[in-house]
């Protein structure tokens, strides 16, 4: 799962025209949990209830805190199209209706990759999505969003 | 509808009804005073971060609205005493709300809102409208007691959250008629997974309500207080489908404003003395207390790519007296960019009975105010109309969507519920303009 950075510049001018169509092609978002979660593998369907506010609980039993990456818009976009096909306005508005009806409270949100890896690294019932090719041994990745 | 409130709003035009004379506005500083302490209350909460317990937000409206008429007032709830004329209005749909969240540990957090929108007394005074303790027992469940929304209907404890709705308001004819928006009480929630993205929710609650609503006798607001409610709701949350089926019943502790009671007990006194058992029975209907209204809805949201969907049923029956009420709404819309286009179609009607008067019109001065007294009620008990509104929405920022609506109202001029005042002459017909800036933060 994990890329090392010198495979990275074997492929240079392949990762120099990707970046010219970046975000569209950015890398493959993988979902990643702490190593004490208690959580081995997550489906498709779990990931979706924990960020949508449905299920508040890892399977495991820990409280869940879902952490997304706001910055850049692209980025977060891309995410909730994997997740539910749906455009950020609708997904700001369903966070509006259950945050502000007392049903739940929408995922922590960080500025950067860095921070996403961070807080999951640093709390037990962090979940949170980054690039494969940003994760590392302080993270466990429980569903690759590209399969 | 909690109730149809219009009961209530009947004595408006009643006989005995000297004026519609406007309502005393408080004075600024009070409200000055609340807001002062409103705007000090996030300072003081962000000087105590950074630990991320404590969450202050919250949610506005900025909007404006013109009716094509004079000959009625165009209002966008029963708790609000007056409404827009062709005059530019920023009170229908202007409002503000602050929200504290409190993470007390895993399980348990609180959270308090107080919103400020122009209310049954004609002022902006803040009201608490949610402050509730909530425990997370399992991963799908939540328990939560204290003041509470009443989510009788599919937006119904929302509503004053703009930017959550793709429409400017709520629809008028479907949500106009309930006046009750919170309770006191306690809920029980429980979700869970179906598989293949889908997931059930089912909902019971129970609480008794503390808001009264505004009649058209200055000073007279009906009082709800102490009506106990009992809800229960399933959600059905597909990828793109979600369905929606609730019960709920409310029934009323209190009677009526003075001016009606006083009304009632004429028709009552004049069913004595002309013996006429079914001039008793019109008194009967007359009756607030005690009565039990129940409230059936079933309704969908259906969203795949840019198209959305959304279409809600409802009826309304009370046991005893007044008949029944159904409501309903469509709408459709079609997202290109940021950029929502849609139309909603919204109706509603009562069927209450024929009001009936007996001889009263013969009976002199006294006898005809209270046969006039009586049509008045039922006229204000009643609601036939439907409204197609055109619109945009435009998310023009990830927190703050701009909403143009115009909406065309077909109603029948003699059932006048919805509307705050009506002048003789006025066709039915009236078209409202309006522009408003929803935001989040």
């Amino acid at each position: 799962m994990r890329h090392s950075p010198l495979r990275s510049f074997c492929f240079l001018p392949l990762l120099l025209a990707m970046l010219a169509t970046a975000p569209l092609v950015a890398g493959e978002p993988v979902v990643i949990v702490n190593l004490q979660s208690g959580v081995e593998k997550l489906t498709h369907d779990e990931v979706t209830s924990l960020f949508m506010g449905r299920q508040k609980r890892l399977p495991s039993g820990i409280v869940a805190l879902p952490v997304e990456q706001a910055q850049p818009v692209a980025t977060r976009a891309r995410f909730y199209q994997l997740l539910v096909k749906k455009d950020l306005p609708d997904i700001n508005a369903y966070w509006a209706r259950l945050f502000f009806s007392g049903q739940a409270q929408p995922p922590r949100q960080v500025n950067s990759a860095a921070e996403v890896l961070e807080l999951v690294a640093g709390n037990k019932g962090a979940i949170g999505v980054v690039d494969a090719s940003l994760v590392d041994r302080r993270v466990r990745v429980v569903l690759d969003f590209g399969r | 509808m909690g109730i149809r409130t219009s009961k209530f709003e009947i004595p408006s035009n009643a006989p005995m009804c000297l004026s519609n004379g406007p309502v005393m506005e408080r004075p600024v500083s009070t409200n000055l005073k609340v807001w002062v302490a409103l705007v000090g209350l996030p300072v003081m909460l962000t000087a105590q971060e950074p630990d991320s317990r404590w969450r202050l937000s919250g949610f506005g409206t900025l909007g404006l609205a013109s009716n094509s008429t004079d000959l009625v007032e165009y209002s966008r709830e029963l708790s609000q005493p007056k409404g827009t004329t062709r005059r530019l209005n920023a009170k229908l749909d202007s409002r503000l709300g602050l929200q504290v969240n409190v993470n007390l540990s895993e399980d348990f957090s609180f959270v308090g809102q107080v919103v400020s929108k122009y209310r049954y007394d004609g002022t902006f005074t803040p009201d608490l409208s949610w402050a509730f303790l909530s425990y997370t027992p399992t991963s799908g469940a939540q328990v939560r007691v204290g003041r509470l929304g009443w989510d009788v209907f599919q937006l119904a404890d929302t509503r004053n959250v703009g930017y959550s709705n793709l429409w400017a308001r709520p629809p008028l004819d479907f949500y106009g008629p309930l006046q009750v928006s919170s309770m006191d009480g306690g809920d029980i929630a429980w979700s869970t997974p179906l598989g293949e993205g889908q997931s059930l929710r089912l909902k019971v609650s129970a609480g008794q309500v503390w808001e009264k609503i505004p009649t058209s006798f200055p000073g007279e607001d009906q009082e709800l207080k102490g009506g106990k409610l009992l809800g229960s709701l399933a959600e059905f949350q597909g990828e793109n489908l979600n369905f929606r089926v609730a019960y709920a019943r409310f029934r009323t502790t209190r009677d009526f404003i003075t001016p009606v009671a006083s009304l009632r007990e004429g028709v009552y006194a004049f069913a004595l003395l002309l013996n006429d058992p079914l001039l008793a029975r019109q008194a009967d209907a007359m009756v607030f207390k005690d009565q039990v209204f129940h409230y059936y809805s079933a309704g969908l949201n259906w969203q795949q790519g840019p198209l959305r969907i959304d279409g809600v049923a409802a009826r309304v029956n009370s046991g005893a007296l007044f008949s029944t009420l159904n409501a309903g709404y469509a709408s459709i819309g079609y997202r290109v960019e940021a950029v929502v286009p849609y139309v909603l179609a919204s109706r509603i009607a009562t069927s209450n009975p024929t009001p009936y008067v007996g001889a009263l019109p013969g009976l002199g001065p006294q006898g005809a105010a209270v046969a006039e007294g009586i049509q008045r009620f039922l006229t204000n008990s009643n609601a036939d109309q439907k409204t197609v509104a055109l619109g945009l929405r435009w998310d023009f920022h990830p927190k703050a969507a701009l909403k143009i609506q115009v909406d065309r109202v077909s109603a029948d001029s003699k059932a006048t519920m919805l509307w705050p005042h009506t002048s003789p002459g006025w066709d039915g017909k009236a078209t409202l303009a309006s522009v408003v800036l929803d935001f989040v933060f």
